[in-house]
C-alpha cells in the first residue's frame, strides 16, 4: 500500500488564523463584560471596596469616606469594618467641634466617647484619626 | 513455486517468469485480487481524506461561527450597558426590587434614625433605596428633604475644612452651595415648593420634629465653622443666597487666612 504525504490545506489554515483573531477579540469584549457585570454585582452602586476608601483617604475626601461607610453598612458590607470606624470618628469629630461651640456638654460628651470608641477600633488608620484631628476638630484654632 | 515452462523459482507477486518471460498463470488470480484490494484501498482512501478535509474545515467553521455568536452577544450587551440611560434605568430597577424585598427592614430602619436624629443615616438610606419613588413611605417626604439638605451642607463643611478639591472646587464655590442649601429650606425642605402646608401630614409629630430639629443642626454647623453671631444664623433662613454666600465666604476668609490663601 502507497503511502501519500500528507498536504496542509490552506483553507483550514486560514480558518485557524481566523479562530485565533476571534479568540483575541472574545478576549477583549469578555474582559469589558466581565468588569461591568462584577460592578453591577456589587448591589448598591454606592459602596466602597477598602482600596476606594484607602483612595479617599489619600486625597483627603473625608466626605466620600462617610458616605462609602454609611452605603457600606447599610448593605451588609463588613470587610472594610476599620474604614466604617474611621468614618464614624471623623463624624463624631465634626459634631464635637459643633456642640462644644454650641456649649452643648452632653452632646459633646457622646460625640467624644464615640471618638474614643472608634480610635481603639480601626486598626492602623488612627494615623488618619490624627489628620482629622488637625483637619476638622482643629480647623480656625491659631 | 517453480515456473511451469522452465522451472525457475517464482515468487507469489511475479506476474511472468523473470527467467523465461512467459506468464505464471498459477499467481495470476492471486495478483488480480491484490490489484483489485489495491484499487479499492486507493479509492477508500482518497474518499476518506475527503471527508476529513470536509469535516476540518466544517468543524472549524462551526467554532468561527459560535465563536461571532459569543462575540455579539457580548458587544450587544456592551454596548447597552454603555448607554447611561440603561445603566440608570437598570439600576433604578435593581434597587426598587431590593427595596421591596427589605422594606419591612428599612421601614423599622428609618423610624429608628428618625427617633435618634440620624441626618446622614436617613440621607443615605433614602439614596441607597431610592425611596422617594415609594408611595407607602410618602409621609417621610419632608424628613427626606431635611436629611438631604443636612448631608449636602456637612459635606461642603466637611470638604472645606479638609481642603479637598474636586473638579475645582473653591471654597466660595462651596459657601455659594451652603448657602443655596439654607436660604431655600423652606422651599424645599418644608414643602414650600409643593404646596406643603404646616398641617400637611408629613410634618405631623415625629416627621415635624425631626425636620424642627435638622434645621437647628445645620444652623449650628454654619454657625460653628463660620462662627457667625446669634443673630446672623436666626436671619440666615431668610437671606437672599448671593448675601449669605457672600457673608460665609468672607468669614471663611478673615478666619482661615492661610488655608484660604492656599486656594
Amino acid at each position: 500500500m502507497s503511502k501519500t504525504k500528507k498536504k496542509t490545506d490552506p483553507v483550514v489554515v486560514l480558518l485557524d488564523l481566523v479562530i485565533i483573531a476571534l479568540i483575541f477579540v472574545m478576549l477583549i469584549v469578555g474582559i469589558e463584560f466581565y468588569f461591568n457585570f462584577s460592578y453591577e454585582k456589587r448591589g448598591g452602586t454606592f459602596m466602597q471596596e477598602a482600596k476606594e476608601m484607602a483612595f479617599d483617604l489619600e486625597r483627603n475626601n473625608y466626605a466620600s469616606l462617610i458616605q462609602g461607610a454609611y452605603m457600606n453598612k447599610i448593605n451588609g458590607k463588613t470587610d472594610t469594618a476599620q474604614y466604617h470606624e474611621l468614618a464614624e470618628y471623623t463624624e463624631a469629630a465634626f459634631l464635637y467641634k459643633v456642640y462644644e461651640g454650641k456649649g452643648k456638654a452632653a452632646e459633646t460628651a457622646a460625640q467624644k466617647e464615640i471618638m474614643d470608641r472608634a480610635r481603639q477600633n480601626m486598626g492602623s488608620l488612627t494615623i488618619f484619626a490624627d489628620r482629622v484631628d488637625g483637619l476638622i476638630r482643629d480647623f480656625g484654632k491659631k | 513455486m517453480k515456473c511451469q515452462y522452465c522451472g525457475g523459482n517464482l515468487q507469489l507477486d511475479n506476474e511472468v517468469c523473470p527467467f523465461c518471460g512467459r506468464e505464471n498463470t498459477k499467481a495470476k488470480k492471486y495478483i488480480d485480487t491484490k490489484k483489485g484490494y489495491q484499487k479499492e484501498f486507493d479509492e477508500t482512501e482518497k474518499k476518506v481524506q475527503k471527508k476529513v478535509k470536509l469535516n476540518a474545515r466544517t468543524g472549524r467553521l462551526l467554532v468561527i461561527a459560535l465563536m461571532v455568536l459569543i462575540i455579539a452577544v457580548f458587544v450587544g450587551i456592551n454596548r447597552w450597558y454603555d448607554d447611561a440611560e440603561n445603566r440608570i434605568h437598570y439600576r433604578q430597577e435593581k434597587t426598587k426590587q431590593l427595596a421591596e424585598k427589605n422594606i419591612q427592614h428599612i421601614t423599622e430602619t428609618l423610624q429608628e434614625m428618625e427617633k435618634n436624629r440620624e441626618y446622614l443615616g436617613i440621607s443615605n438610606l433614602y439614596l441607597n433605596y431610592l425611596l422617594s419613588r415609594r408611595d407607602d413611605l410618602q409621609e417621610y417626604g419632608r424628613v427626606f428633604s431635611a436629611a438631604n439638605s443636612y448631608e449636602s451642607v456637612f459635606e461642603y463643611i466637611v470638604n472645606i475644612a479638609t481642603g479637598f478639591g474636586y473638579n475645582g472646587e473653591t471654597s466660595e464655590y462651596r459657601c455659594g452651595n451652603i448657602a443655596h442649601s439654607v436660604t431655600n429650606w423652606n422651599w424645599y425642605v418644608s414643602g414650600e415648593a409643593r404646596g406643603v402646608s404646616d398641617n400637611d401630614p408629613r410634618l405631623a409629630g415625629e416627621h415635624g420634629a425631626f425636620v424642627a430639629d435638622c434645621k437647628v443642626a445645620v444652623g449650628d454647623m454654619v454657625q460653628v465653622y463660620f462662627k457667625l453671631t446669634d443673630e446672623e444664623t436666626a436671619a440666615m433662613w431668610t437671606m437672599e443666597q448671593t448675601e449669605l454666600a457672600a457673608l460665609l465666604y468672607e468669614r471663611y476668609q478673615s478666619y482661615y487666612p492661610e488655608v484660604s490663601a492656599n486656594e
